[in-house]
């Protein structure tokens, strides 16, 4: 343990906590007790704030971790994370503006709700609404894993073999969240969003400048990893020709070709499927901030491909680690001075808790819209909605807690996989929808129902490499009737989406009720300074 | 309720004029950002090297300063198109609702 770095680590995060519990008296509100104004900061941030909340959300702590560690691991397939984040910034660009404007014009404040509204169909937003929640929790288990991660390298808490000592840094550091999350609502992530991003920002910079010419500068970091792996795949040569490893490159190989593309573009698809995503972008104040950002954003994603090379960097400056998780903050400890590594361990642990909050609100807002209103107490006042919102993102973070301390931390990269896998099968509901309502409610839950039970079906037939029989394992599998391999994701949406097309002609034939539309065409192009969009933010008007 | 209410342009709720040639360069403006990485093997290659980088990451780092030149032109374009729009309709309806 590094004296040093655990005071500078220990002084942010006490900075950081401050923050969380002003947040609730900046740009306030006369009243904090509507879902408006907890679960989506008022609905009034500009450009700015919404640069540093979304890319808070996007660019979360486990990216921070997983992305370099597979890069570490030698499985370059991994570096998907920024074609990834190139897509999706112009199919942003497309279809959340239509989506800003018909939730501000309705008071929608989840993809649920929308759902709801656009197909008349509670049912419908139940199963996307339980989808996100799904897909949702593995995410902030995620965070947690990330901090986890930090806080082993720097030995805190490490060194007992009782499990409660173990894990008290994790449980202060969630309580802390926890209570000021309830307090500030979105407004705490969103202020902590500046701290977690400077520093960051800082701390990447200074380690793709420094860290390279420690080791003889990029050429050598390539060469270094280059060489190494290849004395990898000579060393392991027949387990990698039964299967039982995956031989190692720096670039993919052709076969691996078409998983990084769909890997790619089926996260891109699935990442503002998230109820966490569309939190902060119905957030904004109007309807250009959203376009205006999709095209400041990348810049995050060149800072992601530098941090992903940082796994390349620990190759090349010899870190060994058991836990790829831990060769990035494993490099910092190593090369860094004290105070510095201090620094970039706070940036990943509080890049844990920007993202945990928003996906902790957005999870409550889900619960209290389309579970709570929808089915519970369907005359729930706004006051009643903000107090549920308030309970459940408790509970929510609990769930992630037990999750995390439950299941084994070598899974979190592919549990947030399959996460995605199942929040994808909610696109045909809500994106398709914006666009058209020619799909029937019925064929969507169907639709959505198969994608479910197939991608999962898929996920649970995957063995880890050198584990025949072992289930979850990966996040590819080969197209059926082809010897590609792909991301489930894609497979079991394109099972979704032929149920959709096949099975609504069926249906608008038999003449199954659609249900009733309460969007119009002009909704979805409404903007702030239409005067009805000011009327309808008004938190009292009800959604059916 | 409509079969296709938000895709059905000519008839559309309340009088918004949508002139369609902004937002086709707007989608053109867009297209390769979305298709070029998902095209893998025109960059999965080593060489030629830049600064030590393999080509296929210095590609993929371009690349992404080259989609946000894209998305920041197609802004540009639906931020002009939007406004027109708006006055077109408000002038002639004079200022609906």
């Amino acid at each position: 343990m590094n004296g040093v770095a655990v005071g500078v680590f220990v002084f942010i995060f006490l900075l950081v906590t401050v923050m969380g519990f002003a947040a609730a008296r900046w740009r306030r509100a006369d009243d904090m007790g509507s879902l408006d104004e907890w679960g989506l900061g008022g609905r009034g941030f500009g450009t700015f704030i919404t640069w540093f909340l979304v890319g808070g959300d996007i660019y979360t702590a486990y990216t921070f971790i997983a992305v370099p560690a597979t890069m570490y691991a030698g499985s370059v397939v991994g570096f998907f994370a920024v074609p990834y984040t190139v897509v999706v910034y112009p199919l942003i660009f497309l279809f959340l503006p239509r989506l800003w404007s018909v939730s501000h014009r309705h008071g929608f404040v989840t993809p649920a709700d929308f759902v709801t509204g656009r197909y008349g169909s509670r049912g419908l937003g139940l199963a996307v609404a339980v989808t996100g929640l799904l897909a949702t929790m593995p995410y902030i288990a995620l965070q947690l894993v990330g901090m986890q991660v930090v806080l082993e390298v720097m030995g805190i808490g490490t060194t007992t073999g009782n499990w409660f000592v173990k894990d008290l840094p994790l449980f202060i550091a969630f309580a802390v969240l926890a209570a000021y999350t309830y307090s500030s609502g979105l407004r705490a992530p969103a202020l902590i969003a500046f701290v977690k991003d400077a520093l960051i920002y800082l701390v990447i910079i200074v380690a793709v400048l420094y860290l390279p010419s420690q080791v003889g500068g990029w050429g050598a970091v390539f060469d270094a990893a280059k060489d190494s792996f290849n004395g990898f795949n000579a060393d392991n040569a027949d387990t990698i020709a039964a299967g039982g490893a995956n031989a190692r490159a720096i670039i993919p190989p052709g076969a691996a070709q078409w998983a990084y593309a769909s890997l790619a573009l089926g996260s891109a698809m699935a990442l503002f499927m998230y109820p966490h995503s569309l939190t902060g972008v119905l957030a904004t104040k109007d309807r250009s901030v959203i376009r205006r950002n999709a095209s400041l954003l990348p810049a995050y994603s060149f800072l992601l491909g530098l941090l992903a090379l940082l796994g390349f960097v620990a190759v090349a400056a010899g870190v060994k680690v058991d836990n790829a998780q831990q060769s990035v903050p494993q490099l910092f400890e190593n090369e860094f001075p004290g105070w510095f590594a201090g620094v970039g361990f706070a940036a990943i642990a509080i890049g844990a808790l920007v993202p945990a909050a928003i996906m902790s609100i957005a999870a409550a807002n889900l619960w209290t819209r389309n579970i709570y209103r929808a089915f519970i107490n369907r005359g729930a006042t706004p006051a009643q909605e903000a107090r549920q919102a308030k309970l459940v993102s408790l509970v929510v973070k609990l769930g992630a807690l037990v999750f995390v301390l439950a299941l084994p931390n070598d899974f979190a990269i592919n549990l947030q996989l399959l996460g995605g896998v199942w929040i994808l099968q909610t696109l045909p509901s809500v994106v398709v929808g914006l666009f058209t309502r020619w799909c029937h409610r019925w064929a969507l839950l169907a639709g959505w129902a198969v994608g479910m039970l197939y991608g999962t079906w898929l996920a649970y037939g995957v063995a880890t490499p050198g584990d025949p029989g072992s289930h979850f394992g990966g996040s590819l599998v080969m197209f059926p009737f082809t010897d590609t391999k792909v991301y489930i994701a894609v497979v079991a949406f394109v099972a979704n989406v032929i149920v959709v097309v096949v099975v609504t002609p069926i249906l608008r034939m038999t003449g199954v009720p659609e249900g009733d539309d309460i969007t119009s065409d002009d909704d979805y192009h409404a903007d702030a300074d239409d005067p009805d969009v000011l009327d309808e933010l008004d938190p009292s008007v009800t959604v059916r | 309720m409509t079969d296709s209410p938000s895709g059905d342009r000519s008839r559309p709720a309340r009088p918004r004029v949508r002139r369609s040639g902004p937002w086709l360069l707007a989608l053109l403006l867009l297209a390769p950002a979305v298709v070029v990485p998902l095209l893998v093997p025109i960059y999965d290659r080593e060489g030629p090297t830049l600064w030590g980088f393999p080509f296929y990451f210095w590609f993929q780092f371009a690349f992404i300063i080259v989609a946000a030149l894209l998305t920041t032109a197609a802004y540009r374009v639906t931020l002009l198109a939007e406004r027109r729009e708006r006055e077109a309709s408000a002038s002639g309806k004079g200022g609906h609702r």
